[in-house]
């Protein structure tokens, strides 16, 4: 009875610790698969950074630089440049960025915008 | 049921403690084997070479990792500054400035130049680095992009062969012409040498992972801080950046993809885009809309994309069967189907299910 019940705790504690090391990995697996994130870089820095939420509030904002700017527009879990005044226009008809690793660039104003998140590709070429 | 020997409480307070120790192993060791998943990561991102740079690093020391990336950022700008023609005192600007004359140049310029020419020859001039004059003429991407007149495009065809590129060495220095009037782009190649490159200088920092990404053109180092080997996505004809069609299992191998879509102008309904065909000196007009070259050296992958896109698809597949140490996966355009070599199979994934797969024989 007493040898029964002590091998049980044993198996028991084993459990738990296999479990808590499971736990430890399953949180360790889910770091950033929640939300993503808009990056907004300039000459490679990071300018603004901002959630990306399906149910999130709109927002608009300018980013400027030597006389050139951008309109930048984020809403319902989307972002997109909305309005330039750069010569080729480039990054407004890149249009709405959505999934993770989707970019926009506006290379005359050095501007960047880009969503991370988990994706299932390291990187991806274009 | 007689207690055998050592079935004491002192002997259960030890079972005890051995299994507080086992838990203990457990633990630590899920601890180090998360921890092991996740190594340390250090990322730059910048705008060079014409286009959004990002490199992104993982070792086990941040501040070796942050060395390696300063370093290799400042090599990038030297390259840069050698090769661009948008520099004015770069030694492509040079020898275009002084066209018919022999101009001393870096021993960079000369590799990137040779290796540029060897990749010449072998498309047969589909991809052709003295096509300066047919880029400049068109200007697809910058603000003076206009279509030209067909005599003005005549002009400057004409002017477009490599084979008229020297490259002459004399008592330790370097010296290049071209032909009068030709000048040098090297847009078609530059970044992936420049992408070898670095990977080179990360990996003799010591960096065992890394994803050199030089605007699209990328370079995958080691493998993957996962354990396994790099999953590239190529990036789909029809979708937004960032969206793929495919992926590719790869490890110490560069992937690059050329498409119609990444710069163009339109002009009276009809689509000019970047990819110039130096034969006619006019946008390509290829029945593929996208070309991946899988390849160890990103130059060759880099150079050999473009020459794919021009060539088509019959002369690629004659091209490809030719040189079975190129690995490429090409997309037709009207039914998307997929070609690829045959090497490729095993590392290849098609993840638009709307698109067919054919294996090139």
């Amino acid at each position: 009875m007493k040898r029964g019940l002590k091998k049980g705790d044993i198996v028991l504690f084993l459990l738990f610790m296999i479990l808590l090391a499971l736990w430890f990995y399953m949180r360790s697996e889910n770091v950033d698969s929640d939300d993503l994130r808009a990056d907004i870089i300039q000459d490679g820095k990071v300018i603004r950074s901002l959630k990306l939420k399906p149910g999130m509030p709109p927002q608009e904002f300018t980013v400027e630089r030597d006389g050139g700017w951008n309109r930048i527009r984020a809403e319902g879990g989307r972002i997109a440049v909305v309005d330039a005044n750069c010569p080729d226009k480039y990054c407004v008809r890149r249009g709405w960025l959505k999934g993770a690793g989707s970019s926009a660039v506006c290379a005359p104003h050095r501007l960047e915008i880009r969503i991370s998140g988990k994706s299932r590709v390291d990187a991806v070429t274009y | 049921m007689s207690y055998i020997n050592g079935e004491t409480p002192k002997s259960k307070l030890r079972s005890a403690i051995v299994a507080a120790l086992l838990a203990a192993v457990i633990f630590w060791a899920a601890k180090a084997y998360i921890s092991g998943l996740e190594p340390i990561s250090s990322e730059r991102e910048s705008y060079r070479l014409g286009t959004v740079v990002r490199l992104t690093v993982w070792g086990e020391d941040k501040t070796a990792l942050d060395h390696a990336l300063d370093d290799s950022m400042a090599e990038i700008t030297r390259l840069e500054s050698l090769f661009s023609v948008n520099i004015a005192d770069s030694d492509i600007s040079k020898i275009n400035a002084n066209s018919g004359q022999f101009v001393e140049v870096s021993p960079e310029t000369k590799e990137v130049l040779a290796l540029a020419v060897k990749n010449a020859a072998m498309t047969h001039g589909a991809f052709d680095p003295t096509i300066g004059p047919v880029v400049k003429l068109w200007g697809i991407g910058t603000k003076n992009a206009r279509v030209p007149s067909d005599s003005e495009i005549n002009a400057a065809r004409a002017l477009v062969d490599y084979r008229k590129v020297s490259i002459h060495d004399k008592s330790g220095r370097t010296y290049v012409a071209v032909g009068k009037g030709q000048s040098l782009d090297l847009g078609g190649i530059a970044k992936g040498w420049i992408a070898d490159r670095i990977a080179a200088l990360l990996k003799e920092r010591g960096v065992k992972s890394a994803i050199v990404d030089l605007g699209g053109n990328i370079y995958a180092l080691g493998e993957s801080p996962r354990g396994r080997e790099w999953k590239l996505g190529l990036r789909h004809p029809q979708k937004p950046r960032g969206e793929y069609f495919a992926a590719v299992d790869v490890a110490d191998t560069s992937v690059v993809t050329s498409g119609a879509y990444e710069r163009y102008f339109e002009k009276d309904g009809v689509r000019y885009h970047h990819i110039l065909d130096p034969s006619t000196g006019r946008p390509a007009q290829s029945d593929l809309i996208s070309v991946s070259v899988i390849s160890k050296k990103s130059a060759d992958a880099d150079a050999l994309c473009t020459a794919l896109f021009v060539m088509g698809l019959d002369r690629s597949a004659a091209f490809l069967k030719r040189h079975l140490d190129i690995q490429a996966a090409l997309v037709k355009g009207g039914n998307n189907a997929v070609f690829i070599t045959p090497d490729l199979k095993g590392c290849f994934k098609l993840t638009d299910g709307t698109m067919a797969l054919e294996v090139l024989k």
